[in-house]
């Protein structure tokens, strides 16, 4: 099933505006207010991998959709479109952040970003050559874990002091025991199989203030994707995402010795909740000499990821500006001293 | 490119200090071999004066030679209190100075560097030349053994400072380290900094430490006898001089 949303007022299509987070008609400039647009959930039970047939109800063409697309746009009519049934029942998102940064915006802060990088061929920093930018809605599993730590352990406190002839140093040794709550929130990590997971997990954090409940509208407008593995499956990236999280807290409790040695540690994650959400990622694709470079944006905050080309003279560069002024600095200092300078 | 401005000012900067602190006081003196004991000959002094004259200049550091022979004297205060005395009547700040004072009521020999002399004779150094000159002072060659301390201090300071931190070798290492630190950064960073910390996902309300135990167990105690310091080494002279120095028998 395929949703439209057709401007009440003179029926072209409407889409998604980020900036007054409305539904807006390009054509007659009308916004509707999201909350307010009348719309009917079926939950419907079917076969995700079924073969569906989707046509577009503007013009009639038939959609040719991947089996992950949850919306896309006609590419004959151009009007922003959401298929219904890969958003309701079990693939139904519980919260979405909308984006906050129109595709115009992106694109100025992708150009700014281009010419602010210190190892950038010159040429790509003034190309100016955006292949293509497409906002799209990608799918995560958000969890709440709870994380019962025990850690027991050897500590010591080491004191020297000097005495007559001699210099003692005195060991003082603690048992250590820590029984810790941690409680993480909203941990994201990505679902989509398409999505380079090191490329998501650097536009975070996302401000969850902004986490709304989830409504078709935001979609139109926009591609979004359904995801590809279950919570129950992304469960073990969530705990290695916190997995560092929990050693820093640990040796926050343990403060004031000079060494640690813990003899037992028991980390015990649970899930506590997962919430299937979609978050807004302006994706980049920029030619730089017959070659593609993907970059992510982060739709909400304008936090940019992906990896430039490296310019080798600029590079080297930086290595002799950096160590010639160390080596300059250094002969100073001899100088001063009253060795040579040269 | 403002962090590159910013680094090259910091540098002009840098190099103005020197200015504030150079050139090191230096002032060429009339003599520079005090045979108080009255061991050499007149025309072994006069070399050893023009020896330790030119030397001396080439490095712009003095040489003093300084002999004495009377009882109760300490050869470590006795190059002391000379360079002392001998810096009050120059009315000098800093003095670039390496005195070698023989002993010879004790059969002490001690050797000093001031200022210049120190950098680049550090007192590992001074014992080396120290133990060169040992064999010709036990045998009664003053001046062939003076001659060797002449050329042994010009050897030294005709190449680099004691302290490796001074040393080319070790500042190129320095400096290409820092290169290496900071194009590495750059490369690792242009993907985009990870901005995620420890609290950013912390439930700050409920996250909490439940139980906790420090439980003193016991202590052990190792002692270690202070190094001794070597009563030959350098030091600090009255007037304030810190110097290296290096004492022995002969």
């Amino acid at each position: 099933m395929v949703i439209h949303y057709k401007c009440p007022s003179c029926g072209d299509d409407m889409a998604y505006d980020s900036e007054s987070g409305t539904l807006s008609c390009p054509a007659c400039g009308r916004k509707d207010a999201i909350d307010d647009f009348s719309e009917e959930f079926i939950i419907a039970t079917f076969s995700e991998d079924e073969a569906k047939e989707y046509h577009c109800e503007n013009c009639g063409a038939e959609l040719i959709t991947d089996h992950d697309t949850v919306a896309t746009k006609c590419s004959f009519c151009g009007a922003g479109i959401v298929l219904r049934d890969r958003v309701s029942g079990t693939l139904a998102p519980a919260y979405i952040i909308p984006f906050s940064i129109s595709k115009k915006e992106a694109a100025t802060a992708f150009k700014k970003w281009c010419k602010h990088g210190l190892i950038t061929p010159r040429g790509f920093m003034t190309a100016d050559r955006i292949k293509n930018i497409t906002g799209m809605y990608v799918p995560f599993w958000m969890y709440d874990l709870n994380s019962r730590v025990r850690v027991r352990g050897i500590g010591t406190k080491v004191r020297q002091y000097a005495s007559g002839e001699y210099i003692y140093t005195e060991t003082r040794y603690y048992r250590i025991f820590r029984e810790i709550n941690l409680d993480y929130v909203k941990v994201p990590v990505d679902a989509s199989e398409k999505m380079d997971d090191r490329l998501m997990d650097k536009l975070e954090p996302y401000d969850y203030n902004r986490l709304k409940e989830f409504r078709t509208p935001y979609l139109a407008g926009f591609i979004a994707e359904k995801y590809n593995f279950d919570d129950e499956e992304l469960l073990p990236r969530a705990k290695d995402k916190i997995e560092s999280f929990i050693e820093s807290y640990i040796s926050s409790t343990i403060s004031g010795y000079d060494s640690f040695m813990p003899d037992f540690k028991d980390i015990d994650s649970k899930k506590m909740k997962s919430y299937y959400v979609l978050l807004p990622v302006w994706m980049v694709t920029y030619n730089y000499k017959q070659k593609d470079y993907l970059f992510a944006m982060n739709g909400q905050t304008g936090k940019i990821a992906g990896r430039p080309p490296v310019s080798l003279a600029k590079l080297v560069g930086w290595f002799l500006a950096a160590s010639g002024g160390t080596l300059s600095v250094l002969r100073l200092i001899t100088y001063m001293a009253g060795g040579g300078l040269i | 490119m403002k962090k590159l401005k910013r680094f090259w000012a910091l540098l002009a900067v840098v190099a103005m200090i020197p200015l504030w602190f150079l050139p090191w006081d230096v002032s060429a003196a009339e003599e520079y071999i005090y045979d108080r004991a009255g061991i050499l000959t007149a025309g072994e002094r006069a070399e050893l004066e023009a020896l330790a004259e030119k030397t001396g200049k080439k490095h712009e550091t003095d040489l003093f030679i300084v002999t004495v022979n009377e009882p109760g004297v300490d050869v470590k205060q006795y190059t002391e209190d000379f360079y002392d005395d001998k810096i009050a009547e120059k009315q000098l700040d800093k003095w670039n100075v390496v005195v070698l004072t023989l002993d010879m009521y004790n059969r002490e020999v001690y050797l000093a560097g001031f200022y210049k002399g120190e950098l680049y004779l550090d007192d590992h150094r001074l014992d080396k030349v120290r133990e060169q000159i040992t064999l010709d002072l036990s045998a009664g060659q003053f001046a062939r053994a003076f001659e060797q301390f002449i050329a042994g201090v010009d050897h030294y300071m005709s190449g680099e400072p004691a302290n490796i931190f001074f040393q080319w070798w070790f500042q190129i290492l320095l400096a290409i380290t820092a290169g290496v630190a900071v194009t590495g950064l750059l490369l690792y960073q242009s993907g985009g900094k990870t901005t995620v910390n420890s609290r950013t996902y912390l439930d700050p309300s409920t996250s909490r430490i439940l139980a906790r135990k420090d439980e003193y167990i016991r202590s052990d105690i190792t002692r270690m006898r202070k190094p001794t310091e070597k009563p030959g080494g350098g030091g600090i002279t009255g007037g304030g001089h810190s110097h290296s120095g290096s004492r022995g028998s002969f």
